[in-house]
């Protein structure tokens, strides 16, 4: 009677991905990579004994040995260890920044996509004028009003980020609304919420899973820069960005690793998310 | 006609093969073509989708894909092989000695370039024409393919005009440079029947003002019969019979694939008969016999044919419904 | 769409000003200020006023081009502005100039390299640079160019027009380097595109010089939609400023926002955050304007 989902496919999911995985070495790689953060930044506690803010005057600005794995910061710090606490902070925070608006930003899209209207004229006229803010302006400014720390950081995010989901998810749902699939799903006797999350949701959310990949990764980006300039995590919670700015002063004056470890972290935790993006893109067959 | 049999055909091509790459294997996409084309003469190419028609008139061009190269054969041009000094000549030649008429002008027209400077473009930097000489030559050769008001029309762009229209553009834009051959790519098959007749009488129209050689690639032999003088078959990427005489093939087709196609054409007059389709299309590029196809041996004057087998003879004379 | 967008900005950077938690007055006086204090303030800036007025106020002042006083510089913001805007301007066209300039040679000798090889190069080159923090890459320039090599200078504006465009050198790089990989990687999708259809085969067929079918026929189309792309990436341009001014110490609208935050100037925040948003309005106007002239399918329409 309904019309089959294209997603609700009858093979068995774990096949499914385990030939997705050995067709797509960029997916696997990315994996591979955002993997061991993850895990690194999970099990923090063990990897290291020290406390990424406990200071040491005795043993500042030292390089790498066996007590210290990547050395210490100008305040005698382990570095090893805020570098593993620091993703914590970060990857969890730019996480956080991601689901959010995805979830809100999807369910407003679908609703846009599904209802039209005047509905869908307001809520589209407000993301054009979100939009016609520069990302790190509005973002800096919302920080700014709402006070440093983490959810104000996430609020601020969300509150940008909701509009690509919506859109993305709007663009589709217009499609597909168009499209008997829909048709024969009413027919169905199914309701509108029905509709919306169990049909119409599963199609459209690949390309927003994957857009959300590259989202996080700008995340990480303007959270880093947040903390860079003293408006995000304020020390001396350990965060990429915040450690990237102490360790400034000392890059120019030639001690580099200070800012180049968390750099580093930075770029190759972005690197493996942008190799899942691309690689679920091909996987799943979507455009960029 | 006469004096040029004496010396070297207009476009001359000879065994010419082409072979695909997919994967690490290698396929002949064209396996020693043979046919030759002169001045004022019309040429048609048939065959099926699929059979090399417009890989051919691509080879000749030096307009193969990235994947497919031509891997043996001559293509001459007055008796000079383009394909010798690794395509300088050919160059040359494009354009100038040759040019071609692509099979869907919505797509072969550049969409942000005014189609007066798309008709002119090549034959302008060539001569070293002018702004205003290029827009007068522009406008010339579009009256001489049927546009009025060329004037308008030269500055138009090719999403303003109709399809009949863009498909004029592009002969006028064959014919600037005075070509001696004229490849044509299905150049109707993309237009309505009542379009489709304009522009084949304005093929015809040319033909005799020209005097160029056309290759005319078609799969409609009704059109072939209205216009052609003589004819070759291509059938999987082998050229299996042809005729400088194209009365003489349709009056008595010695290859068994020609008769299948000549069988599938309704007739109006003559004894009824049941209609027939092809019985079987031609296989499938990574499925073809890898050996070299023998050459086509004469028949008679100016007509030769492929050899075949009695197997081929069944193969093609089998009935499709049967 | 322009005027409900440009209203429509305006009303949320009044919104965010006027719904934050703090109060600026107090902000403004500090901790220890008296409530009288606070509030003749606060009479003065017309906190004290129903919400609605202090909204047509502002629309009024926006209108006449009066965008309020500095809290801290005690001056009209107009005039603060004036002096911000060029050498963000200067930094945003030079970075896109930049950006073109680096990323459509890459995109054309990938196109035409299609192979397996440059696609994992652009695939990796993307990823990484996206990745990469501008303020990093900024430092790395200022290190490396600046302190190391002396060939550039390592912070300000210069006083001549010259000295502009070789201050804002390093800072427009390292902004261009931002966007740069989607640049480029549009672009090259296009290009391929370009070179693999009808129209190029038969600017080949009618034996084009190799350059005129690349710039006439193939760059060309592939220009509109690296046009789009770059006009989207505008508005990462204007929020890199931010960054980049800050770390170069350049004095143009992103330092003079960045100091309002610090001060907690809410005026300037405000009418910064406004000007930035205008700005890629504007921006997006001109491409639309560069649109119609790139493609003749658009103009008619």
């Amino acid at each position: 009677m309904t019309a089959l989902s294209p997603f609700e496919s009858r093979t068995s999911s774990s096949g499914v991905l385990r030939k997705m995985l050995r067709n797509n070495p960029q997916l696997l790689f990315g994996l591979l990579i955002v993997g061991v953060i993850l895990l690194m930044a999970i099990c923090a506690p063990l990897l290291t004994s020290y406390d990424p803010t406990e200071q040491d005057f005795l043993s500042t600005l030292q390089g790498p040995s066996a007590d210290h794995l990547l050395g210490t910061d100008n305040l005698g710090r382990d570095l090893w260890a805020r570098l593993l606490y620091g993703a914590r902070v970060d990857l969890f925070l730019a996480s956080v920044a991601v689901v959010l608006p995805f979830i809100i930003g999807s369910t407003i899209g679908a609703l846009c996509g599904y209802f039209g209207g005047w509905f869908d004229t307001i809520v589209m006229r407000i993301a054009d004028i979100v939009v016609a803010f520069p990302f790190y302006v509005l973002v800096i400014s919302l920080v700014f009003i709402l006070g440093n720390g983490v959810s104000s950081i996430i609020v601020a995010i969300s509150i940008i980020s909701w509009v690509a989901y919506a859109r993305i998810i709007r663009a589709e749902a217009m499609v597909l609304s168009a499209t008997n699939f829909m048709d024969a799903l009413h027919v169905g006797g199914l309701g509108v919420p029905r509709i919306i999350f169990r049909h119409l949701m599963p199609n459209v959310l690949s390309q927003a899973i994957v857009y959300a990949m590259s989202d996080i990764v700008a995340n990480i980006g303007v959270i880093v820069t947040l903390s860079y300039f003293g408006l995000g995590i304020v020390p001396p919670t350990p965060d990429w960005g915040n450690m990237m700015s102490e360790g400034q002063p000392f890059f120019a004056g030639g001690i580099y690793t200070l800012m180049l470890i968390p750099a580093v972290a930075v770029i190759v935790t972005s690197y493996g998310l942008s190799l899942i993006g691309d690689g679920l893109a091909t996987a799943l067959r979507v455009k960029r | 006609m006469m004096e040029q049999t004496a010396t070297a055909a207009a476009l001359q091509i000879d065994g010419l093969c082409v072979s695909a790459r997919i994967g690490d294997r290698s396929y002949k996409a064209l396996d020693s073509v043979a046919l030759s084309v002169e001045r004022g003469e019309a040429r048609g190419l048939v065959g099926e989708s699929g059979s090399g028609k417009s890989l051919t008139l691509r080879a000749v061009m030096g307009l193969l894909p990235p994947n497919l190269e031509v891997t043996g054969g001559a293509i001459r041009f007055r008796g000079q092989d383009l394909l010798a000094d690794g395509g300088k000549l050919l160059h040359s030649i494009r354009g100038t000695g040759i040019s071609m008429v692509f099979q869907e002008p919505a797509v072969a027209l550049n969409p942000v370039m005014k189609v007066g400077q798309q008709i002119v473009d090549g034959v302008a930097w060539r001569r070293g024409l002018g702004r205003r000489q290029a827009k007068e030559l522009a406008a010339e050769l579009l009256t001489q393919v049927g546009i009025k008001d060329p004037e308008h029309w030269a500055n138009a762009y090719p999403h303003q005009l109709s399809g009949g229209m863009r498909q004029r553009v592009m002969i006028a834009s064959a014919i600037a440079s005075q070509p001696e051959i004229i490849l044509c790519d299905e150049p109707t098959t993309a237009l309505d029947v009542t379009i489709q007749a304009q522009i084949l009488k304005l093929f015809k129209a040319l033909k005799t003002d020209l005097g160029a050689g056309l290759l005319y690639v078609t799969h409609d032999l009704s059109v072939v019969a209205e216009f052609c003088d003589s004819l070759t078959v291509m059938y999987a990427g082998r050229t299996v019979e042809q005729s400088d005489d194209l009365a003489a093939l349709i009056a008595a087709p010695a290859h068994p694939y020609t008769r299948a196609l000549l069988a599938a054409v309704p007739r109006i007059r003559g004894p009824v008969r049941r209609l027939r389709g092809l019985a079987s299309s031609a296989p499938p590029l990574t499925e073809r016999e890898q050996t070299v196809a023998p050459p086509m041996v004469p028949i008679g004057p100016g007509r030769q044919v492929a050899p075949f087998t009695h197997e081929d003879e069944r193969f093609f004379s089998r009935d499709d419904e049967a | 769409m322009l005027v409900p967008v440009v209203l429509g900005t305006a009303t949320l950077t009044f919104l965010l000003m006027h719904l934050s938690p703090g109060d600026p007055a107090r902000t403004y006086l500090g901790e220890h200020a008296t409530p009288e204090a606070i509030a003749a303030l606060r009479q003065q800036w017309g906190l004290d006023q129903p919400l609605l007025i202090q909204y047509l106020h502002f629309l009024r002042d926006l209108v006449t081009g009066e965008l309020g006083q500095s809290m801290f510089f005690h001056e009209p913001i107009a005039d603060l502005l004036a002096t911000r805007l060029p050498p963000t301007l200067l930094l945003m066209l030079m970075s896109a100039l930049l950006s073109l300039i680096i990323a459509v040679p890459l995109a054309a000798w990938s196109a035409v390299r299609n192979s397996g090889l440059s696609d994992t190069l652009v695939r990796t080159f993307t990823a990484v640079f996206q990745g990469t923090p501008i303020f990093f890459v900024a430092t790395v320039f200022i290190v490396l160019f600046g302190i190391r090599l002396k060939i550039f200078p390592v912070a300000g504006y210069g006083n001549t027009p010259w000295e502009h465009v070789v201050s804002l050198f390093l800072p427009s790089l390292a902004l261009a380097l931002g966007i740069v990989p989607v640049l480029m990687r549009s672009l090259r999708t296009a290009l391929i595109d370009a070179l693999n259809s009808e129209y190029v085969s038969f600017a080949r067929a009618k034996g084009l010089l190799h350059r005129t079918v690349w710039l006439h026929y193939a760059l060309r189309n592939a220009s509109i939609s690296g046009l789009s792309v770059l006009s989207i990436q505008v508005s990462y341009l204007a929020g890199g400023t931010l960054v980049v001014e800050n770390v170069f110490a350049i004095p143009g609208m992103g330092t003079f926002l960045m100091k309002g935050i610090l001060n907690r100037d809410f005026p300037i925040v405000q009418a910064s955050a406004l000007v930035f948003a205008l700005l890629v309005i504007l921006v997006y106007l001109l491409t639309d304007v560069a649109y119609k002239l790139l493609d003749p399918r658009v103009r008619l329409k």
